[in-house]
């Protein structure tokens, strides 16, 4: 009575085997979108951060962000993201290909990078494990994640063949190794500079292992870990998506402000003139946390100024790391006698090079760097750096937000309307998705109970101060 | 010299026509069979003197010729052979014999007050069903759930068998709480007009050999045939009704659009004050004189205009009444060896939203001719024609809905916004920023559909001895539907291109079957039946959704007019995500090869013993897990029989119980993890690999009932009791785990989880006056209630919850493991506690109460138990009726009210607009504890705070009881009609609907839903359930 059922069920729609090439490309394109897209970026990161502010639909900006938002981000780089690196670093074992293996491993260690800062503990030794019935994966510390993470950038930039096995496929470096390898010690760099409030003998370990002079790391802008959208959907940027159909976004005035200060050039790049008014000379930012109602009598909208077009261009990069971050981190290093050098020189070179992905040279930067404000201060580095490095770090709303936290500077207020549950303070981590209380439930509540209260105001682990 | 002699015969417990009953003149083989009115017309000899009028189930009657007219009534014979009802397979069974319970309904009843769904007509009739019609949409669709939800995640509806033949009842709407279209469910497609009766089998004993399609109960629809007619007979029933909304939101209209008590209107998008919000705190509708979105632009300066109410009437002005016309007409005739009958319908129906219907045609053809006295041929062919015209559901700016209740400016009037687009032809509205001009939506986003369907069998019978047939049968149920969606680049979140997407889906299921049944009396005191068959079942699905998300010439919707490549099947959103709702299977095959066999044996006609078994082999399973064989048991005695009790007092006693088991099978290609491709990146192609994770090892899942039942008829059979409990448990259910997206998948399929389900049904019938009686009154009540529990997911226990559903704003529908299926899950307000303070809400800083950040159950969507009763009262040719039926317990989530409070739409949101309001709880001090709360918030902040903040403020209680159905009927009589050429006229007057007695949610319907599925509880700027009312005609010639 089983004749003929079992062709019957030979799926014709979908294969089960995956071309390795082809969700390089996908999931390359997806999880830098989702890193940008609204709710990390727009409604995140870059809000809290004060580069953005919103004029209408003000929630987030007063720090309520969407339940959806926490769920979006969390099943977007789970499901989506990890899990197609997963899988290349399995097909690259089981291949034999290392550099697979080794972009697999450098863009899974990113995105769980990214995850723990914006969420704290998560779940990672246990997590992507469902070949092993792991239904309800614990979370690791954010101790275990980095520790695990500095590893998997230490073994990826092993692996690496320069010239070796091809990987296609690969649109952010189009299968070059070399940069591969410079992105995986850069990236390397970031997150053992994170910890170094935490465990500084690691940080300075990794730190002087990485700026030694020989490990290969970003040497100048042509290195930048810079994904290029097209100009056709699809595959446009997310910010560009947004403005299809919505205007709720302008410029923060903390951002405009500082930059006029500072008569940076950037501003011009990071911020368009208003379209109306008599402000039209000028740049004029909104206020962080402004009610709808507030929001509202600040202006016609066309009388502020809208986020730069260079952001708003639908094949705009989306930036995972720069050479002016590996420069800021070098000066930072030095200011803390993890290496030798000159940290003044760095950091002008961090700023120089910032600069230059602008298209700002010579004079221009020249005349910039000799202001007393713009001057590298050595009694108080951490303003210093973390005052340029959160203007270099401009759309770059996540990494500009760890680094606030981990800097304390530059110095922020808080929104001016903030919603109750906020307490009065910026957001220093976003709350669990909602559904990890009915999916992982006892798993959560012990990462709770460890952690500190599921709040936006509890402290990750490496933001001691 | 004949005669002519014509007559009625009538039920004498519902006063309603008796259609088939042979009337002969006595002792000839002289006579006639009565049609579906119950009218009979023969030529007698002139000898004659009697009559003798005989049906199945009724007890026979003579009656002197005593003129041309004779009309009889007919009682029920519950003594010598009993009520038959047709049960599994189609066989016609004595229900005095059957180990489980059943309840069926004649189709007069589905005709006279119609529902253009047939699934609706059930509601408060049935004991143990409930409907749930999902919104007022022309055309929306309804769940049906007997006894309980028994799949976590698969469909806990029965399964539809019209004449031996199951057919489709799937739902392929995409609405939800986010939005999406509702095209109904496929079993809407059945003609009411066509049905002779419904049964309802309602236990796994009685569905035991449908096997696992069977589990959730079965709808036996016998169609009517030619067959009993003798001669030709014509019919003809025309239906014509009106609808209008049943219940609306209760909306302010003191405040008008703006925020903090202002407003002025430049372009509406945010370049005045406060003209981009589309909320309603603005300033009090006073006829103060401000710049509105329709007031005269003169020298390029908007003038100053009356701001006011545009009064209480003016979201009800959106509706228009809604209109539904139906009108069949039915030709029937034949003789001792062949009959046919076929059958024409026009259904038209007017949504109560502008620019929405549903028309349907359908022609049924039923013959069957006796080719020699053994062989027998039989075939029922029915197509009908579908075409819809809907309006968007849901959370979504293409529901028009969404502003009407929540986001609006008080102040706009309708009408206005009506004539502004028959101006202008154009998008333009009160707001440029979020919403649409509602009559740009309904007439130019339009979602139409068609679907062609053919739902046939033939059958062949042949009497090997007469006590041995034979049947073989093919049956085959077709349809394509074809869904257009446009999308014009003017609706808000459009881009500048208009959008067309069009869905093509091919439905078949095809069944071929062989059976064997033999009866026979063993001896005098044992009767056997035997049955023993086998069938092959075909389902195959054909889906393919195509989209041209840019057209190049505006307005002309057409895929060949698309300036970009095609989008096909969307596994993928725009922007590389994994979409929700993909095309996964366009082409979807299974196939189940099963063989199955009853017997029942019984004893003196009181004692009753039957079996069941069966064996499935699915295409779905493993191998090495495909086949599976489930049995079943019952029995029943008739006590009055066996114990000889002959007495007034109790005319019937039967008891019953049984035990059945079922087995269930799983979607095609559920084995196998899969890459899904998506939009290349410029030349690139991508994959990725799939969030659902398949499962190469599952099993069967598996079903075991038990039901006891009890029936006692007393003093003549004037009151009866009809008594049932149960307790299904279905276990290893193949259930598709939402999982923490931690696990690399969002879902993952596992043969988990287990439901136990236990419940009663009474059935009360009361008829007080004698049978003998002219005025008659006949009573029944249904009442039903189910306990549900959710025992267990995996046997390691990792899983704890199963996520049913979820809304746009966070609430999940869920099983949770030991609790109710169907826990609405959501944030709750934080509240205090303990101390003097405790359970007290704890307000923030800035007056608006804070959330607890442990989410909670915040209500149950099925409910505690369902009631109907239906009163029936006939006099001569009138008879008057009316059903009213009630859901007590159970919850829903309203985004109306959620939304409607926190834009200020609703009236609720008048308290404290001038001062400003202090919440009732608590504020927490600096040292931890308490004081009352002393925070003044605006309005404005505390309404926003208290609706948007936790779901707990929006989750009601979903009882309600409804005056369901009034009919008014009259019988022309027999003197009146003689003088026309018709041989019956019936009128009646029919509400449906007609008033919703008892509610708890406020301003909405709470029997709503998006769709038919397990999603239920939620409910989201609903299109409003309708009040309806007409008259029926019925004219026989």
């Amino acid at each position: 009575c089983d004749k003929g059922l079992e062709s019957l069920n030979v799926n014709p729609n979908n294969p089960t085997t995956g071309d390795p090439a082809y969700i390089l490309t996908n999931a390359e394109r997806a999880n830098i979108y989702r890193l940008f897209d609204t709710p990390a970026s727009m409604d995140g990161g870059l809000l809290i951060i004060q580069h953005w502010a919103k004029v209408q639909y003000t929630d987030e900006d007063r720090y309520a962000f969407r339940a959806t938002s926490y769920q979006s981000i969390w099943d977007g780089f789970y499901a989506g993201g990890l899990q197609d690196f997963n899988e290349l670093i399995r097909q690259g074992q089981a291949t034999n290909n290392p550099n697979l293996q080794a972009v697999g491993l450098i863009m899974r260690s990113y995105f769980f990078s990214v995850l723990t800062d914006i969420y704290g503990d998560i779940p990672y030794s246990e997590a992507l494990r469902l070949s092993d019935n792991i239904l309800t994966p614990k979370y690791d510390t954010q101790e275990q994640v980095y520790t695990g993470v500095i590893a998997d950038l230490k073994t990826a930039a092993g692996l690496i063949v320069v010239n070796g096995a091809a990987v296609n496929g690969d649109v952010l470096y189009d299968g070059n190794m070399a940069n591969w390898q410079r992105f995986s010690n850069s990236l390397r760099l970031r997150l053992a500079m994170r910890l170094v409030d935490v465990k500084p003998d690691v940080a300075r370990t990794e730190v002087a292992a990485l700026l030694n002079g020989t490990t290969p790391v970003f040497a100048s802008n042509a290195d930048n870990a810079e994904f290029t959208f097209l100009s056709n959907t699809p595959n446009t940027n997310p910010i560009y998506n947004n403005r299809l159909t919505r205007d709720d976004y302008r410029v923060s005035r903390t951002l405009t402000s500082r930059l006029a200060r500072l008569n940076d050039p950037r501003l011009s790049i990071y911020a368009n003139h208003p379209e109306c008014g008599d402000s039209a000379a000028f740049y004029r930012g909104i206020p962080n946390g402004l009610t709808n109602a507030a929001a509202s009598a600040f202006g016609q909208f066309c009388s502020s100024s809208k986020v730069g077009s260079y952001f708003a261009a639908a094949e705009a990069p989306g930036v995972l790391m720069t050479y002016a971050e590996v420069l800021f981190f070098k000066a930072e290093a030095i200011a803390r006698g993890f290496v030798s050098g000159n940290a003044a020189t760095e950091y002008q070179n961090a700023i120089r090079a910032s600069m230059g992905q602008y298209g700002f040279s010579g004079a221009d930067v020249t005349t910039y760097l000799a202001q007393p404000r713009v001057a590298y201060n050595p009694a108080n580095y951490k303003q210093s750096i973390g005052d340029q490095k959160w203007i270099a770090l401009y759309g770059q709303g996540v990494e500009a937000w760890s680094e606030w936290r981990r800097l304390d500077y530059p110095q922020l207020k808080v929104a001016v309307s903030p919603v109750g549950a906020a307490s009065g303070k910026i957001p220093v981590r976003f709350r669990y998705p909602a559904n990890e209380q009915t999916l992982n439930t006892a798993n959560r509540t012990e990462a709770v109970t460890r952690q500190g209260p599921d709040l936006l105001t509890t402290k990750l682990w490496w933001d001691k101060q | 010299q004949d005669r002519t002699i014509s007559g009625r015969v009538t039920d004498r417990g519902t006063g309603q026509g008796l259609p088939g009953v042979t009337v002969l003149v006595k002792g000839t083989t002289v006579g006639a069979s009565t049609n579906s009115e119950g009218t009979y017309s023969l030529s007698a000899p002139a000898s004659a003197t009697t009559l003798t009028f005989t049906s199945i189930g009724y007890l026979s009657i003579e009656q002197p010729i005593t003129g041309s007219t004779i009309n009889v009534t007919l009682a029920n014979d519950t003594k010598q052979l009993g009520e038959v009802v047709v049960t599994a397979l189609g066989r016609e069974e004595e229900k005095r014999s059957l180990g489980y319970a059943v309840q069926d309904l004649q189709g007069n009843q589905l005709t006279q007050a119609r529902e253009t769904n047939v699934v609706n007509s059930l509601a408060g009739r049935i004991a143990g069903v409930q409907i749930s019609n999902s919104t007022g949409a022309a055309g929306s669709s309804s769940r049906i759930v007997i006894r309980g939800s028994k799949s976590i995640s698969g469909s806990n509806q029965p399964l539809f068998v019209i004449d031996g033949q199951p057919i489709d009842n799937s739902s392929f709407s995409n609405s939800s709480s986010g939005g999406g279209v509702d095209y109904g469910n496929a079993a809407s497609d059945i003609n009411p007009d066509d049905i002779e009766s419904l049964t309802v089998l309602k236990g796994a004993n009685a569905t035991a050999l449908y096997g696992s399609r069977g589990a959730n109960g079965v709808i036996v629809i016998t169609t009517k045939s030619g067959r009993k007619s003798r001669g030709l007979g014509i019919s003809i029933n025309s239906t014509t009704s009106f609808e209008s909304p049943l219940k609306i939101p209760n909306i302010q209209d003191q405040y008008g659009q703006g925020s903090s008590g202002e407003f002025s209107y430049v372009d509406g998008a945010g370049g005045g004050i406060n003209d981009g919000t589309d909320e309603s705190w603005g300033p009090r509708l006073d006829g103060r004189l401000l710049p509105q979105y329709n007031s005269p632009v003169v020298n390029g300066i908007r003038q100053a205009t009356p701001w006011v109410s545009p009064g209480k009437q003016n979201i009800r002005d959106f509706f228009q009444t809604g209109h539904t016309l139906t009108n069949n007409v039915a030709l029937s005739g034949g003789n001792e060896k062949a009959g046919v009958r076929v059958s024409y319908t026009n259904l038209d129906q007017r949504g109560i939203l502008p620019n929405t219907f549903l028309r349907r045609n359908t022609v049924n053809v039923n013959g069957g001719v006796d080719i020699t006295s053994k062989l027998k041929f039989s075939t029922n062919v029915n197509y009908s024609e579908t075409r819809g015209r809907r309006p968007g559901q849901g959370y979504d700016e293409l529901n028009v809905m969404q502003q009407l209740y929540t986001w609006f400016g008080r102040q706009v009037r309708v009408q206005d916004l009506k004539s502004l687009y028959k101006s202008t032809n154009s998008n333009a509205s009160w707001n440029s920023n979020y919403h649409n001009n509602p009559y740009y939506v309904l007439y130019q986003a339009t979602n139409d559909d068609l679907r062609d369907r053919v739902i046939g069998n033939l059958t062949l019978t042949y009497a090997l001895t007469d006590w041995l047939t034979l049947t073989a049968r093919t049956t085959n149920d077709i349809y394509n539907q074809f869904n257009q969606r446009r999308v014009p680049s003017q609706t808000i979140s459009n881009d500048v291109y208009d959008d067309y997407t069009e869905e093509k889906i091919r439905v078949l299921e095809r069944n071929t079957e062989f059976l064997a049944n033999a009866n026979k009396n063993l001896s005098e005191d044992f009767n056997l039946d035997v049955l023993l068959g086998a069938n092959r079942r075909d389902n195959r699905l054909n889906r393919s959704q195509i989209a041209a998300p840019e057209l190049a010439v505006p307005g002309l919707y057409s895929l060949g007019n698309s300036s970009t490549p095609l989008v096909v099947n969307n596994n993928f959103d725009a922007n590389g995500n994994q979409n929700n709702s993909p095309v996964l299977n366009p082409v979807s095959n299974r196939r189940i090869n099963s063989v199955y066999g009853s017997a029942r044996i019984g004893y003196k006609n009181f004692a009753f013993l039957g079996a069941s078994a069966r064996n499935d082999w699915s295409s779905t399973l493993p191998a090495n897990n495909r086949s599976f064989f489930y049995p079943s048991v019952d029995a029943s005695v008739v006590l009055t029989d066996a114990f000889g009790i002959q007495e007034s007092f109790l005319s019937f006693a039967k008891i019953r119980g049984g035990y059945a088991e079922a087995g269930n099978d799983t979607d095609p290609y559920s084995l196998l993890n899969i890459y899904t491709g998506g939009q290349p990146f410029g030349s690139l192609p991508t994959q990725t690999v799939y969030n659902q994770n398949y499962n190469p090892n599952l099993k069967p899942e598996r079903t075991r009932s038990a039901e006891v039942g009890v029936e006692v008829r007393f003093l003549q059979n004037r009151i009866g009791l009809d008594l049932t409990g149960y307790k299904t448990n279905t276990y290893d259910q193949i259930l598709n785990v939402l999982t923490s997206a931690t696990t690399g998948y969002t879902a993952n399929l596992l043969n988990a989880g287990q439901i136990s389900n236990r419940g009663i049904e009474a059935v009360l019938t009361v008829s007080p006056l004698p049978a003998t009686a002219a005025f008659q009154w006949n009573l029944t009540a249904n009442f039903a209630a189910n306990r549900n529990r959710v025992v267990k997911f995996d046997d390691a226990g990792q899983i704890q919850n199963y996520v049913i559903g979820q809304s746009g704003f966070g609430v999940n529908i869920e099983a949770r493991r030991g609790e109710k299926y169907g826990a609405i899950f959501g944030d709750a307000f934080l509240r205090v506690q303990d101390g003097e303070y405790k359970g007290q809400i704890v307000y923030g800083s800035d007056g608006t109460p804070l959330v607890d950040p442990t989410r909670r159950i915040l209500g149950y969507y099925p409910p505690n138990w369902l009631g109907g009763l239906t009163n029936q009262f006939s006099y001569k040719g009138l008879n008057f009726s009316f059903t009213i039926d009630t859901r007590q317990g159970g919850n829903l989530q309203s985004e109306t009210n959620m939304w409607g409070g926190y834009s200020g739409a609703l009236k609720a949101t008048l308290a404290g607009r001038e001062d400003g309001i202090i919440g009732a709880g608590v504020q927490q001090n600096a040292d931890g504890t308490y004081r009352p709360n002393d925070v003044r918030a605006t309005a404005e902040n505390y309404y926003h705070g208290y609706y948007y903040n936790a779901r707990e403020s929006t989750v009601y209680d979903a009882s309600f009881v409804k005056l369901r159905e009034v009919r008014f009927g009259y019988q022309l009589s027999k003197s009146l009609v003689e003088r026309t050429f018709f041989k019956g006229i019936g009128l009646s007057f029919v509400g449906r609907n007609l008033w919703l007695i008892s509610s708890h949610a406020p301003g909405i319907d709470p029997e709503t839903s998006f769709n038919s599925g397990n999603t239920q509880g939620l409910e989201s700027t609903q299109i409003p359930s309708v009040r309806s009312y007409g008259f029926n005609i019925n004219l026989t010639l």
